[in-house]
Formats: structure tokens, C-alpha cells, sequence
């Protein structure tokens, strides 16, 4: 992991350091996730304790925030590590008795950027800028439950698991420079878990499994995001490829 | 590229972004009850904690529910008594076994003011003298073998060895004889029996699944009783008292419910929630017969006598900070049930289980009390125990026709069994109640009630 980490820093500071163009991005967005096991909990939580005037609705959308990273690879080809932060949540209040269900979810996706529009050109004409984003990452997932604003238990002890799944991710941008040191970028992000197991989240939320609820899922999402770009380095082609000097001509008389 | 095609290639991709995760969403179910397609008659033989629970939550689901109960009340095993002392006490189900369970939500939810933990400290009965927790695990001569009993009571969830009877493996161990009344205490009468009749294995099958937390509640005020009967009033109102089932038929597109007073109903499914010790009577006879494994975990599964004796002093001979007193020879833990209530009464409550509760079923009453006050006489010599004494109430569960016993526990045979009798049989006919609990929650209210949804489930998925 070490040795990853390391690699990916030297990648970074090589780009950082490089002529080529580089972008940092502040985003915010939309993360939806889609899957099973964790609502059919939530659901299970909800049909038993029928007293609850107010349901827990199911984990699905949650605000997300991001800093990235875009630095040229070549002409075309953008490397685009970042960190994302969702915070799920599921709450329910009742009057004197509140449930909460909270996920928060710190990825890390490292992402290769394609601009197949530009492969092999000195200069990138237009301002807007559709690429292709694919990649993959891994995630750190906290999942709590809290009754009464109290972290809830499972075997006496306190329910604040951490898990690292992995993902892979697929997806569209489009990048809009407004001028030669701001812009903006929108990506639609499908990110593909395999599994994560949440940990005894049936349990932290139900108190038991008598129904055989699952806690390890696969789990889709989408994000959606809109980020400010700001470019690091000095003018440079939008390719990556240094810019060609103007051609005085001499006007003969 | 031409910025046209490029716009319209942005506004064909945009919301391709969006559709696509209702496109995933279609292709799963999310939903709990999706799969449930049921939309008939139910009857739910039983007005236990079990039988009213499922039923409110079948009512909820807009099913027509009748339940059907043998005896004149509501309630089964959840009784209380409140002429004895003035105050509500509980005969059966009292206590709240740990944070994590749905029957203390329900508590916290409707009287979070009357949760009260487990008040006063645990006393012990060893070697003829009432010691703390404190004083055995710090007296030389104690702390070996009482942090050496603490622990093993600990470990029976991850137990490694061959199946024997738990006291054949505590002597083994070996827990010192001096100790021994007080394993019986903690480990077996808990679970309603005596250490000679529970197995290894399913003492570790029950402990394994447990997972409602080790913190015990009791009621400050009112009674388990309350809490249900506010919180499923409308399962209560499905119910028609002194109904004995004896014959449930679901050899027909309905099943058809016969009682000892020629009464029949008829429904699309049917719910048992009979006490274990009412199916392995035999009294209810069901068509198609039950499958052989069936009939075999009925009868596998042991439920033991139990009783609860109340007593009430003038005056309390114990000490204030008492909490309970574990390890008698005649009554295995007493417990002052009046600590932490509003009320000026002193009352003890003696619970016995197993064999000692079989040694006491055959004394009167007069004798049971003579018996049990002897006993606490011996604990405190210099008090004046027995001419403090103004009432005593025995309530005997193995006397109630429709409950004969106190609560199934892990013997032996009971190993993997649970898991068979909670089985839906016919299409039809559907199992709750404590004994069908196989995560490790038998013999409690929650349990009961999980069990209840369990069965729910079932139905509305069947």
C-alpha cells in the first residue's frame, strides 16, 4: 500500500513540476447509490418497530464534495486522482425518539482522462471539452447508527466499524474553460462496487439477524458533480503540447 | 469539432447520467416485502408476546387477523399482580434483556422515563455467607475460582469442545463445588433450568446468537403488560378468549381451525404460537400430519417447570444497596423487586427454575413458604426474617394448563432443532414463539417478538 501511495505521489509531483497543464478542482455534487441488503435493514427496522410514527427512509442520495487533480499524461490523456466525500444518512424523527443511519464515505479515485477529440493535436481550438473518465479506487466507509443521538452497540461494544472496499469507476465529463486560468468541469461518474460488508449493520440497526439480513452487497453508484477549475501552470496549449511560436513574417516592400 | 455537434452530443450524454440509475434501481428488488403477495385470512393461535406481536404487524399490513386464545387473558407468560403489594409486580416476564433489542425500543420509545437498569448490587451466597462481586474477586482464597466461573460464563458463545451437559463440563473444568450453586444460579436458572439438564452445544448455539446486550432493565412503574397493550391494542381487539384448539386441518385450500367447544375457523393461514409444552401434548392434532423432523424438534426442545414466589416483608432485613442474592441451595437468586419503585413495600421475589422449582412444585403453599424462608433465615441469622414476613405469593407456571412450564432452554437434544419447528409447514401453517427463536434469543419477550416477525414475514411472502 506504501509502495502505491509513493508511486502515485512521484506521479503527482512529476506532473505538478512538468511544462504541461494542469488543473485543481473543487467540487460539489450528487452521489447516488443503488443496492439492497443496507435498505432491506433499514426496511426491516421500520416494519418491526411499527410504533414509529415516522419511518427511516432508505440510504439512496447523499451531497458530495471533492478535490482533484488533473495533470497531462500526453496529448489527449489527463491523470485525475481525487478525494470525494459523501455523508449518507437515513433519520427518522419521533417525538422524543430519533433513529439515525449515517454512512459517510471518503473515496479515493484515480482516474485516467480522455479527450478523444484532441488526441494528437498541438492545440485544443474549442473551450468546451468532452472527455471520457475511467478508473478505479478504493473507499473508506464508516457506517454508525445512533438512537437518541447515542452510538448503538453490537456484542456490548460501540458500532463504529471502518471498511475499505474497492471500486471501479466509468464515465463522461466535460470540461468548459472560461478563460486561460479558470473553468469548470461537470462529470456523470458510474462507480461499480464488487462488495463492501457493512459489519454487523443489521445488527447495529435491529439489534439482531433472525431474518438473515445480508450487510455484504455489491453497490452501484452514480455521482454527479459541478467543480471550478483553476489551471496551475502558465499558458500553455489546452493538448499539453507546448505552444508554437507566433511566425513574424517580414513584409517585403 | 463543431461546437453543434459537440452540444448535441452533451444533451444525448447528459441524461444518460440520469437515467441510468433508475435503470439499475429496475433491475433489483429494494423493496422488504416486494416478494409479498398475500392478501388473506390469518389466524394466530396464542395471545402470547409472540402472538400479539405478529398480529399487529399482519393487521398493519392490512391482513384480516382473528386470534384465537385458550385461556380467559391476554398476555401468556407476561402476567402481573397488583393487589400482593400495592404496586404492580411481575409474576412472568419482567426483566429487559440488554439495549439491543425490540422490546426495549418499544420501552424507550413509549416510557423512556420507566427503564431502569438493574438496581443494587449483586450479592452471593457462598459458604454460608452473603459476599459481594468485589469481596470474591479480591479475597485470596476466592478470586481464582470467581474470576474463573465469571469467565467461563463469558465463553460458552465460542466453546471448542465435544458436547456433554454443562455441569459435567463445569466440574470438568473444573468450577470448584463451593461455587457451584452460584453456576447454577447464573448460568441455568437463567435459562430456566439446572445446569445438569442444558447441553454444550446448544448452550453455545443460544449464546453465539445472542445479541441484545448484557445490561438488564426493569419497569420503574407499570407493567410489561402496559407496554404491549399500548402499542398493539389493535392485535388485542383480534382476540377471542377461551379458544382451545385442538385440531388444525390444512388438507383443504383453507385451513380449518376446530376448538374443544365445537367452534370452527376457517382462514388462509394459520400462526401457532402455542408454548412448546402444548405442541408435545399432543392436544392439537394437525392434518397433513407434520413432517417427522417436525414432530422430532417439538419434542426435542425441553421447556422446564418454573416459578416466581413473592414475599413480602414489614421490613426490609437485607441492606439497602442489595440488588439481588444468588446462589441458594433452595431458591437459586432473589431479587428485591421493589428497588428503585415508588412505593413504601419490601418485596423479594424468589425465582426458581428446573430442578429446584420441581423440588418446591410438590410442597403447598405453606410449605413452599416455610421452605424459602428458611432459607433466607440461614442468609441472615441476626435478622428477623421470617416473623417480618406478611404475605407470600406463589405463582407456578407448570400449573397454567395452556403454558405448562416456565420457557424452553438449551438442552441437549434442543441443538439445531429451533430452526426445524420454526420451519412453515403445508404452505399453511406457520410457527412462532420463543422455543421457534434460533439466533439465540430464546426464552425472552424479544425474542418472542422476533420470532413473531420472522413468521410474519413468512406469510405475507408465502
Amino acid at each position: 500500500m506504501k509502495k502505491h501511495f509513493s508511486l502515485f505521489l512521484l506521479l503527482v509531483i512529476f506532473m505538478t513540476r512538468s511544462e504541461a497543464q494542469n488543473y485543481f478542482d473543487v467540487s460539489a455534487g450528487l452521489q447516488s447509490i443503488d443496492q439492497t441488503a443496507w435498505n432491506r435493514t433499514i426496511q426491516t427496522y421500520n416494519f418491526n418497530r411499527i410504533w414509529l410514527k415516522e419511518p427511516m427512509p432508505d440510504l439512496r442520495n447523499a451531497s458530495n464534495f471533492s478535490l482533484g487533480y488533473s495533470g497531462v499524461l500526453a496529448s489527449g490523456l489527463f491523470f485525475s486522482p481525487s478525494l470525494t466525500y459523501s455523508a449518507f444518512k437515513s433519520s427518522a424523527e419521533n417525538e422524543n425518539y430519533s433513529t439515525l443511519a449515517r454512512l459517510r464515505w471518503l473515496s479515493v479515485p484515480l482516474c485516467l482522462d480522455i479527450f478523444p477529440l484532441e488526441f494528437g493535436q498541438d492545440s485544443v481550438s474549442s473551450s468546451v471539452r468532452p472527455f471520457l473518465r475511467v478508473g478505479g479506487g478504493a473507499s473508506l466507509l464508516m457506517p454508525r447508527v445512533l438512537i437518541n443521538d447515542s452510538l448503538t452497540t453490537v456484542d456490548d461494544e460501540l458500532y463504529q466499524p471502518m471498511v475499505w472496499p474497492f471500486f471501479y469507476t466509468a464515465g463522461l465529463g466535460v470540461r468548459y474553460n472560461l478563460n486561460k486560468s479558470f473553468g469548470f468541469l461537470f462529470t456523470a461518474m458510474y462507480l461499480r462496487y464488487p462488495s463492501i460488508d457493512l459489519e454487523d449493520f443489521s445488527y447495529a440497526l435491529n439489534g439482531n439477524n433472525l431474518v438473515g439480513l445480508t450487510n455484504e452487497t455489491s453497490v452501484q453508484s452514480m455521482t454527479y458533480q459541478l467543480s471550478i477549475c483553476f489551471r496551475l501552470n502558465g499558458p500553455k496549449s489546452e493538448s499539453g503540447e507546448k505552444p508554437k511560436k507566433k511566425v513574424k513574417f517580414k513584409k517585403r516592400r | 469539432m463543431d461546437r453543434r455537434i459537440l452540444l448535441r452530443n452533451l444533451l444525448l450524454g447528459l441524461p444518460a447520467g440520469y437515467i441510468i440509475p433508475s435503470v439499475l434501481s429496475s433491475c433489483t428488488k429494494t423493496d422488504l416485502l416486494e416478494m409479498a403477495d398475500f392478501k388473506g385470512g390469518v389466524i394466530v393461535i396464542g395471545a402470547g408476546a409472540s402472538g400479539i406481536y405478529a398480529a399487529q404487524l399482519l393487521k398493519d399490513q392490512g391482513i384480516d387477523v382473528t386470534v384465537l386464545e385458550a385461556s380467559s387473558r391476554v398476555g401468556g407468560r407476561i402476567l402481573s399482580d397488583e393487589s400482593f403489594a400495592g404496586i404492580p409486580l411481575e409474576l412472568g416476564a419482567e426483566e429487559i434483556h440488554g439495549q439491543r433489542s425490540l422490546f426495549y425500543d418499544l420501552v424507550n420509545y413509549q416510557f423512556p422515563e420507566r427503564l431502569l437498569p438493574e438496581p443494587g448490587d449483586n450479592l452471593y451466597w457462598l459458604e454460608n455467607q452473603i459476599r459481594t462481586e468485589q469481596f470474591i474477586l479480591e479475597n485470596s482464597d476466592l478470586q481464582g475460582a470467581g474470576q474463573t466461573l465469571f469467565q467461563i460464563n463469558e465463553s460458552f458463545g465460542s466453546y471448542p469442545g465435544g458436547d456433554m451437559s454443562v455441569l459435567l463440563y463445569l466440574n470438568d473444568f473444573p468450577v470448584e463445588e463451593r461455587f457451584m450453586e452460584i453456576a447454577n444460579a447464573i448460568i441455568a436458572n437463567e435459562y430456566g433450568t439446572s445446569l445438569n439438564r442444558m447441553g454444550m452445544f446448544a448452550l453455545r448455539e443460544a449464546e453465539a446468537g445472542y445479541s441484545s446486550g448484557l445490561d438488564g432493565y426493569f419497569l420503574r412503574e407499570g407493567t410489561v403488560w402496559d407496554v404491549f397493550s399500548k402499542a398493539f391494542s389493535g392485535a388485542i381487539d383480534a382476540v377471542v378468549l377461551n379458544q382451545v384448539v385442538n385440531r388444525i386441518d390444512a388438507s383443504g385450500d383453507q385451513v380449518s381451525i376446530t376448538t374443544t367447544n365445537n367452534q370452527t375457523y376457517t382462514a388462509d393461514r394459520v400462526l401457532v404460537t402455542v408454548p412448546i409444552t402444548i405442541l408435545q401434548s399432543g392436544s392439537i392434532e394437525v392434518l397433513p400430519a407434520l413432517p417427522a423432523d417436525k414432530l422430532a424438534s417439538i419434542q426435542n426442545i425441553s421447556m422446564g417447570n418454573g416459578m416466581k414466589i413473592l414475599l413480602r416483608f414489614s421490613a426490609p432485613f437485607w441492606k439497602p444497596e442489595t440488588g439481588s442474592i444468588i446462589g441458594g441451595a433452595v431458591v437459586p437468586e432473589y431479587w428485591v423487586s421493589t428497588l428503585g419503585k415508588a412505593t413504601t413495600a419490601h418485596v423479594l421475589t424468589a425465582f426458581v427454575m428446573g430442578e429446584k422449582a420441581d423440588a418446591l412444585n410438590v410442597l403447598s403453599e405453606q410449605q413452599v413458604r416455610d421452605t424459602i424462608l428458611a432459607e433466607l433465615q440461614s442468609m441472615y441469622p441476626d435478622e428477623e426474617v421470617t416473623g417480618n414476613c406478611v404475605g407470600v405469593l406463589v405463582k407456578n407456571w407448570a400449573d397454567e394448563p395452556f403454558i405448562k412450564g416456565a420457557y424452553s432452554y438449551p438442552n441437549p437434544e434442543s441443538t439445531g432443532q429451533r430452526e426445524i419447528l420454526a420451519r412453515p409447514e403445508h404452505g399453511k401453517i406457520f410457527f412462532a414463539g420463543e422455543a421457534t427463536n434460533y439466533n439465540g434469543h430464546l426464552a425472552t419477550v424479544h425474542g418472542a417478538m422476533e420470532s413473531g416477525y420472522r413468521a410474519c414475514k413468512e406469510i405475507l411472502e408465502s
